[in-house]
């Protein structure tokens, strides 16, 4: 009986242990928006979807990015240390010229330096 | 003793009414069996409720709803009755980036109630009755523009919708009841063609009471299930998801004190299942608190 106990004390001590890991590895995936879908001027990019780690991860962000420049034309941060995070956001396509536009999600796995990143590119039309 | 049990009927009412906010929660009636006295209230009722916002199973967004309520009860004729509730909505949701936030005046509504049915004992207490219940919601309250993105956490629909109730009580023994009721909600369009899904709902409450010196505690629980339809907007169903159909079915539990000139309560209400816009939202939980003024219209009829 004290040996079944000490066991599942172990146990519980090394599963309480192993989820707060830092994450290693981490899956994103994109609800929205859809592959090159293009954006009319005034309405919004939509982004939505879901990070799941293999561990605790130290964040993530959402870049809105000119894929000819490579310039970041807005961006949204979290630092909520989690296993697991939805996102959804919305900016508003507001450019004078057609413009493709990479939605990059870039997950801090350990708050080491060590980072996932998945992106989307859409299309913004100018009025 | 026909005092007391007056009272009894009275602490063992409860009154709640939720506008169409965030997670389809719908605007159904419940008067509990207030049907059943003849005083007239006047009170402030305050609730609380959350619900969750999900992709994928994974919570995005954290809703808070609060709402505090002018409520009134004329005894308009032995049997009829009239209720008015005057809202103040203050709602909150919080997503992972921004913080949306709404408040104002709610939605006005009146209800008329009329007992088509009751059975007193001797004391002139009850021991069963049914009454029916039709009444209006006005669009006072601020409501969303068209192409909103929030359409849920404003404090009106911006509609005209009716009401439609029905309660029963009986009495099993000397301490504890039975109360049910069903209502329904039917539900107009706004100025923007947006129309809520018209609702449901049903509850069945188990009831005991206890005296406590010169003031009575009354301990209730039982189960709500709520159904909500689609909503649409010119006449079209919204995609799934995102038209708050589905339904929630919770336990509830509260009680109440009543003293002479006043009745207090409190209740809480926590979801058992629930499917609501395809799992993408779900209510946490929800709270209430009521405190009434009892103004006897007559001496006689209190003792009636």
């Amino acid at each position: 009986m004290k040996n079944s106990i000490l066991t599942a004390a172990a146990i519980c001590l090394l599963l309480s242990c192993h989820k707060n890991d830092p994450a290693t590895s981490a899956t994103i995936e994109f609800e929205e928006p859809i592959l090159n879908d293009t954006i009319a001027f005034m309405d919004s990019i939509h982004v939505e979807g879901t990070i799941i780690g293999n561990g605790k991860m130290n964040g993530f962000k959402i870049e809105y990015i000119d894929a000819s420049t490579g310039t970041v034309l807005h961006n949204q941060n979290s630092t909520t240390t989690d296993k697991e995070y939805a996102f959804h956001d919305h900016w508003m396509n507001e450019l004078i010229d057609t413009t493709t536009i990479a939605v990059k999600i870039t997950v801090d796995l350990d708050g080491n330096g060590n980072q996932t990143t998945a992106q989307r590119n859409v299309v913004c039309l100018p009025q | 003793m026909k005092t007391i049990s007056l009272m009894l009927l009275l602490a063992l009412s409860s009154s709640t009414w939720a506008c169409d906010l965030c997670g389809g929660v719908g605007a159904n009636a419940s008067l509990g069996l207030m049907a059943g006295t003849r005083f007239h209230t006047f009170g402030l009722q305050t609730s609380c409720r959350q619900f969750n916002g999900y992709i994928n199973q994974i919570t995005h967004a954290k809703g808070y709803l609060f709402t505090e309520e002018v409520t009134f009860r004329w005894q308009a004729l032995p049997r009829l009755q009239v209720y008015g509730f005057a809202p103040v909505v203050q709602n909150v949701y919080k997503e992972t980036f921004d913080t949306q936030f709404q408040q104002g005046l709610g939605d006005v509504r009146v209800l008329v109630n009329g007992i088509v049915y009751s059975h007193r004992d001797t004391t002139g207490a009850n021991l069963s009755f049914l009454s029916l219940g039709y009444g209006l919601k006005f669009a006072t309250g601020q409501f969303a523009p068209s192409q909103s993105m929030y359409t849920n956490l404003y404090p009106g629909t911006g509609s005209t919708d009716q009401l439609f109730l029905m309660q029963g009580f009986q009495r099993i023994s000397s301490s504890i009841g039975i109360q049910a009721e069903a209502s329904f909600a039917l539900k107009g369009a706004n100025n923007s063609g947006y129309r809520f899904g018209n609702s449901t709902q049903a509850s069945v409450q188990l009831t005991h009471n206890q005296s406590i010196k010169n003031k009575r505690l009354l301990a209730h629980a039982g189960i709500v299930y709520d159904h909500f339809n689609s909503n649409k907007t010119n006449g079209i169903l919204l995609p799934e998801g995102q038209n708050n159909e589905g339904f929630i079915t919770s336990s509830k539990m509260g009680c109440m004190l009543i003293g002479h000139q006043f009745m207090v309560s409190t209740s809480f209400q926590a979801p058992l299942i629930q499917q609501l816009n395809a799992g993408q939202t779900k209510l946490r939980w929800s709270a209430q608190l009521n405190f009434q003024f009892l103004i006897q219209k007559k001496k006689s009829q209190h003792e009636k």
